[in-house]
């Protein structure tokens, strides 16, 4: 079952969630049932025909007989806002044809997709074209590296005081050159520096990091077939160079159940993104999901914070494997939504980060979660502090840290984000009790 | 050298640039000289050195240790309400101010607290609306109060709600701007009218005529007849602003000596005569032929005659408005409808009228202010003029003289519509289940409803008011009756508002509970 926030974060927009509270009332629904992880139930709608709502909890999956252009619409929420509010009211039942035969059909095209899926994995591209397809975008790459190189020493040439006085089109420039050059990960990489300059006090060694990643980057492309396998593959994908689907999908799954730190959403470039932070119960393994969605769209997955999902996760080939895709049996929900024990102490997280730099010296930042941790605010700044006083600095983010101030009441417990190496992106801090819970 | 120095170094070249200062390689120690590459440009073999140092800095990381003992917040004995509520809050302050109030007010009489992550943003909002500190204060708890201690613009939040609003500071009276003085001493008022009185003894007369205006307005709190001697003083003040106000509040004053002389007066310029047949008496009007210098101390006369009405008319309007309204019905023996029926043919009618709404106004008379509603007034904008008078009437008065002009709207078909909208802006919400049901019998009208919805902008004003203010056991009568019109979809944006408003207030309310 889900929690009315859980709800929420499914709603396409707030008028939504709104209409969907308000049909979460006995009286509307003339006929609901349950059974499994299917919901259904009829809404009475303005037409004679009542709509038929149905919901697949694995997923979940939504569908409606409304004529609504939303998704999932207000009858679904309705629907899954009731069964929070009211379990009661769903009887076990054997679910009617227009439920059994969606459920059939969504189990269908599941399997359609499982086998084109690995039908697709087994064929081949025409490997001559794509050699070649390779080897061109490899010299325009490998172009575009030497001349980001020049730039690079010119920055340091000229002196960061005087570079920050250019304008925004000094980095803006390069930045295009590189996606002109087929190398989208360096252009970022320009703009980051660019964005670290006008960063306020104490942007010049931000800045002079993000160079320094930058150069280490650059160095380690001119010596790319010397790199062990998996660290090679960072470095690529760091480029620019992507990983096809199929190929993750073919990585052997780690299967857990996942609890879910964290959701950024937001939106680049016109496409919506959503960063979703998972840990492993058993494996503790901590794993990201990437999802865009562009226009009218909505994310393949969704789920909120606080919850745990049961997926096997496929991880991109990396030397700190993180970024993941859920299996093509996709996720289901767990009940429980206990935490995952924090990390003892800051040193030991410091110990696992410098192992993990060691490892993959092209990481920008590790995620963990660190056991009764407190949130302190102190001289206008922000920092965590752990049993034992050894503290990190917090990077300020605006308001949410307000409200993970609040929420903590500055007592131990578990937080959750990403430290860079110098800095703390502090993503959640769950409410003591919350964190308690876990003891 | 530390990393940290060599990183500090690191740091100075690259501001300056290697074009002016290379970076001394030389000091390096050996593993470092290892990690430069055996030729290449000075620019990269600085590079190098970054790249090389950015990394171990970050794997290396040495945390602080912090001694002090922060401060965690202290325990609350009531519960925070669920999360849940905050999603309303979010709304609230998206849609309308009004909005937060009611969910502030829900969340105090539901016997919880704010959910802790609400805070911030109560804070901000208490912040900028000084009005909604005391609820922000009381939905808070300890955990506002502790959060609010580290940020200096929250430091309103710090301290304990009292009983009745928040300890005056006398610091601000001596020193304050006019605006603090002003709002010190409406505080001072509310918490020790004593204080406040004695206070305002000592300094009145020494103050600034502007400030002087400002503080007399205060006394509308908690006026008691110890105020009479003060008053009766400030009748003789040199600025009209404050004598003509003190001549208010003494009117309003039952018993005052002011009052009895206005009586006086009441009785020497209307006079009962019997009627025709001796059935039913009359009331004669007969407005003072001169200003003597007793009526002009009291003040009247003392504003410039309307346009269009001579000296005698305003001295007359001044007398009726200060005479206290129960002279009517004791000395005449006149209900409130029959007076205004007695002057119906008098050329003096439209000056009584104007006479009465001031009076009933000032005495906060529900009784008077509801008859003047069905009187038909001297201007076609007589109901609209009555909207800022009813102000004054307490809310429970000001819904029952609101339900008393839709029934006139009813049963005599007038045009209340240009009125109602004005008074209803008046009344806070949530309204009275009675009321609310009263103007949903107009709003909630299925043959109606569309077509003034998107063509009457009277109608549309008090359907928005219904949504905002209305008793929220009015949403379902809403659905009910609108139902076809909700079932068909098509409806102008207007509708669209009102139904998601009153729906989400609704919801708000049954999700706010104690």
């Amino acid at each position: 079952m889900l929690t009315p926030d859980a709800i929420e974060s499914l709603a396409p927009d707030a008028p939504s969630i709104k209409a969907g509270r308000g049909l979460a009332r006995r009286a509307k629904w003339p006929a609901l049932g349950v059974c499994g992880d299917a919901l259904w139930g009829e809404c009475q709608g303005s037409g004679s025909k009542p709509y038929q709502t149905r919901i697949d909890m694995k997923g979940p999956a939504f569908k409606c007989s409304c004529p609504s252009h939303k998704f999932p619409c207000k009858h679904a929420l309705g629907l899954l806002f009731l069964r929070a509010q009211s379990p009661g009211e769903f009887a076990e039942a054997h679910p009617p044809a227009w439920v059994s035969e969606w459920l059939e059909s969504r189990r269908e095209k599941q399997q359609a997709k499982t086998e084109k899926a690995l039908e697709k994995a087994k064929k081949d591209a025409d490997p001559q074209a794509q050699e070649k397809r390779v080897a061109a975008r490899q010299s325009k790459v490998a172009a575009g590296i030497d001349e980001l190189e020049l730039w690079l020493g010119d920055l340091v040439r000229r002196g960061l005081s005087s570079v920050r006085a250019e304008s925004y089109d000094y980095f803006d420039r390069m930045a295009a050159r590189m996606i002109d050059a087929q190398a989208a990960g360096l252009a970022n990489m320009v703009r980051e520096i660019a964005s670290a300059m006008s960063s306020g006090a104490g942007w010049e060694s931000r800045a002079l990091d993000k160079i320094g990643a930058l150069f280490l980057l650059i160095r380690a492309a001119r010596c790319e077939d010397q790199l062990p396998e998996p660290l090679r593959q960072d470095l690529r994908s760091l480029i620019g160079w992507s990983v096809p689907k199929d190929t993750v999908l073919a990585e052997s799954p780690v299967r857990d159940e996942w609890y879910v730190w964290a959701v950024e959403s937001g939106e680049q470039d016109r496409v919506r993104y959503e960063r979703t932070w998972l840990q492993g119960k058993t494996t503790r393994r901590h794993a990201l999901l990437l999802s865009f969605a562009a226009g009218t769209a909505t994310h393949e997955f969704s789920v909120a914070a606080g919850r745990t999902i049961s997926a096997s996760l496929h991880f991109y080939p990396s030397a700190a494997p993180l970024r993941a895709l859920i299996g093509i049996e996709g996720a289901s929900s767990v009940e429980d939504s206990q935490p995952p024990a924090g990390i003892d102490g800051v040193d030991a997280l410091l110990q696992v980060a410098a192992e993990l730099f060691a490892i993959d010296p092209f990481l920008a930042a590790i995620p963990f979660a660190l056991a009764e941790a407190q949130l302190v605010h102190r001289d206008e700044a922000f920092f965590l502090r752990d049993a034992q006083g050894k503290t990190l600095p917090i990077e300020a983010t605006g308001e949410d840290l307000w409200r993970f101030f609040a929420i903590s009441g500055g007592a131990p417990s578990i937080a959750f984000g990403l430290w860079t190496g110098s800095v703390l992106q502090l993503r959640t801090i769950l409410a003591p009790a919350e964190a308690g819970a876990t003891r | 050298m530390t990393d940290n120095q060599a990183w500090k170094r690191m740091t100075a070249t690259a501001m300056v640039g290697t074009a002016i200062q290379s970076y001394p390689a030389e000091s390096l120690s050996p593993e470092w000289k290892e990690f430069l590459p055996e030729s290449g440009t000075p620019e990269s073999a600085f590079l190098t050195l970054v790249a090389g140092a950015s990394l171990m800095r970050r794997a290396g990381y040495a945390p602080a240790v912090d001694q002090e003992n922060a401060k965690s917040a202290p325990e609350d004995s009531l519960l925070p309400g669920p999360d849940s509520w905050d999603a309303f809050l979010r709304t609230c302050l998206e849609e309308e101010a009004s909005l937060v109030t009611e969910w502030l007010q829900l969340v105090a009489e539901s016997g919880r607290l704010a959910p802790f992550r609400c805070l911030p943003v109560l804070l901000e909002h208490g912040t900028n609306h000084r009005d909604r500190r005391p609820l922000v204060r009381r939905v808070g708890g300890q955990r506002l109060r502790w959060l609010a201690g580290h940020r200096p613009e929250w430091s309103w939040a710090t301290h304990a709600p009292t009983r009745e609003g928040t300890e005056p500071d006398k610091a601000i009276w001596n020193d304050g701007q006019k605006a603090e003085r002003t709002e010190y001493f409406r505080a001072l008022r509310t918490h020790d009218p004593a204080a406040a009185r004695s206070l305002l003894a000592e300094t009145f007369k020494s103050e600034p005529a502007a400030m002087r205006v400002s503080l007399i307005e205060c006394l509308d709190i908690g006026l008691d007849s110890a105020d009479e001697g003060f008053l009766e003083a400030c009748l003789a003040d040199r600025r009209k602003q404050v004598s003509r106000r003190a001549a208010q509040f003494l009117s309003a004053l039952p018993g005052s000596a002011f009052a009895g002389r206005m009586g006086e007066r009441a009785g020497a310029i209307a006079g009962a005569k019997s009627g025709l047949l001796g059935i039913g008496k009359r009331l004669v009007i007969e407005p003072p032929e001169e200003l003597t210098p007793e009526m002009e101390s009291d003040t009247i006369g003392a504003d410039s005659p309307q346009s269009g009405q001579g000296k005698r008319a305003g001295w007359l309007a001044d007398i009726v408005a200060f005479t206290p309204l129960r002279v009517w019905s004791e000395d005449f023996g006149l209900e409130p409808a029959d007076a205004i029926k007695q002057v119906d043919k008098s050329s003096w009618r439209n000056v009584m009228l104007d006479g009465w709404l001031r009076a009933a106004a000032q005495q906060r008379n529900a009784a008077w202010m509801q008859a003047l509603t069905m009187a038909d007034g001297p201007r076609k904008t007589w109901l609209s003029e009555l909207g800022p008078a009813l102000e004054r009437l307490s809310p429970d008065d000001l819904a029952t003289v609101i339900s008393a002009l839709i029934d006139r709207g009813q049963k005599k078909s007038a045009d209340i519509s240009q009125a109602l909208p004005a008074w209803l802006r008046q009344l806070p919400g949530p309204w009275p289940l009675g009321l609310t049901e009263k103007i949903l019998a107009m709003v909630a009208n299925p043959k109606a409803f569309q077509m003034a919805m998107s063509n009457d902008w009277s109608f549309r004003e008090v359907a928005g008011q219904v949504a905002l203010k209305g008793h929220p056991a009015g949403w379902p009568i809403v659905e009910q009756r609108l139902d076809a019109v909700i079932r068909s979809g098509s409806y102008p944006p207007s509708a669209d508002k009102f139904f998601a408003r009153y729906q989400f207030r609704y919801s708000m309310h049954q999700e706010i509970q104690p």
